[in-house]
């Protein structure tokens, strides 16, 4: 149980800095923290399939391609955010007390049915058996997803002239695309 | 561990991810912190999940919607830094402020 706790806190902490902290890289590397504790709760759980996905993947390879985006765009100075001092701290507050009051509700009203056997009358035995037989429609629309991502992120980056041979017109507003150009690369 | 309790500190810290991660969405102005806070409220919906399996003494079930949610997340963060890595290439600056093609 304290370990359970000390898990909780390593993963709000982590949440905190990854979403307040300006400098992009510590930001994410504070997610992977976060996601790391996620996946150490996982395995108390006993789901060791989610605490490995959420390990590798969560952690790994998100923390890999946001990497990869910093630092594609790393000429881009720290944040310079004109945020009101009024909102920074109204905002929190009521957002604050709005999930307090949805959490005890949820809480108050969920906690009896947990005793009530589960709504699924097929009782699975087994991860495997779960995920192949009760829930064999995620993998394929996880399938689905993953190709449309694919060709989302071929489409994204597509060279100019590509199959058909008709450039694109991606002209930067501001710059001339050699200019853009050379400000990547430096 | 008494799973009703568990599951009660499991939805406090739910509460304040998914807080974190909306302050993050309403406050931020840089596009890789908006995407970190979508991460933020990500990780929330993971735990929820995990726990209420938990709590509900059939972890099977939840754990392979984790598991999908996991890949959809995955699949989300790479679309969307491909988006903003040619917003970048396209403005020259991560600034949300900047994206104003769509205004009147």
């Amino acid at each position: 149980m304290t370990l359970h706790m000390v898990l909780l806190a390593v993963i709000v902490l982590g949440a905190l800095l990854a979403v307040l902290l300006t400098d992009l890289l510590r930001a994410t590397i504070s997610l992977a923290l976060a996601s790391v504790a996620l996946s150490i709760i996982f395995f108390q759980f006993g789901v060791p399939y989610a605490a490995a996905f959420e390990l590798s993947v969560g952690a790994g390879l998100v923390m890999v391609l946001l990497v990869s985006a910093i630092g594609l765009t790393r000429r881009t100075p720290p944040e310079q955010e004109e945020r009101g001092k009024s909102l920074v701290v109204i905002i929190p507050i009521l957002a604050l007390i709005a999930v307090a009051v949805i959490d005890i509700a949820a809480f108050v009203t969920l906690n009896s049915q947990l005793r009530t056997p589960s709504p699924y009358a097929l009782t699975p035995t087994s991860f495997s058996e779960t995920l192949w037989q009760i829930r064999w429609v995620d993998i394929l629309a996880q399938l689905g997803i993953v190709l449309a991502g694919v060709f989302a992120v071929l489409a994204l980056f597509r060279k100019e002239g590509g199959l058909t041979g008709t450039p694109r017109d991606e002209s930067p507003r501001d710059e001339s695309p050699a200019d853009s150009e050379d400000s990547l690369e430096s | 561990m008494n799973p009703s309790q568990v599951w009660l500190y499991d939805l406090i810290i739910v509460a304040g991810l998914f807080l974190l991660g909306f302050v993050g969405l309403l406050l931020m102005r840089n596009l890789v912190k908006l995407l970190i806070s979508i991460e933020v409220l990500t990780k929330g919906v993971s735990l929820a999940l995990i726990a209420s399996g938990f709590a509900r003494q059939n972890p099977y079930v939840m754990q392979s919607v984790v598991v999908t949610l996991i890949v959809v997340e995955v699949t989300v963060v790479a679309v969307a830094l491909a988006l903003i890595v040619n917003l970048y290439r396209r403005t020259g600056s991560l600034d949300i402020r900047k994206l104003t093609d769509l205004k009147w």
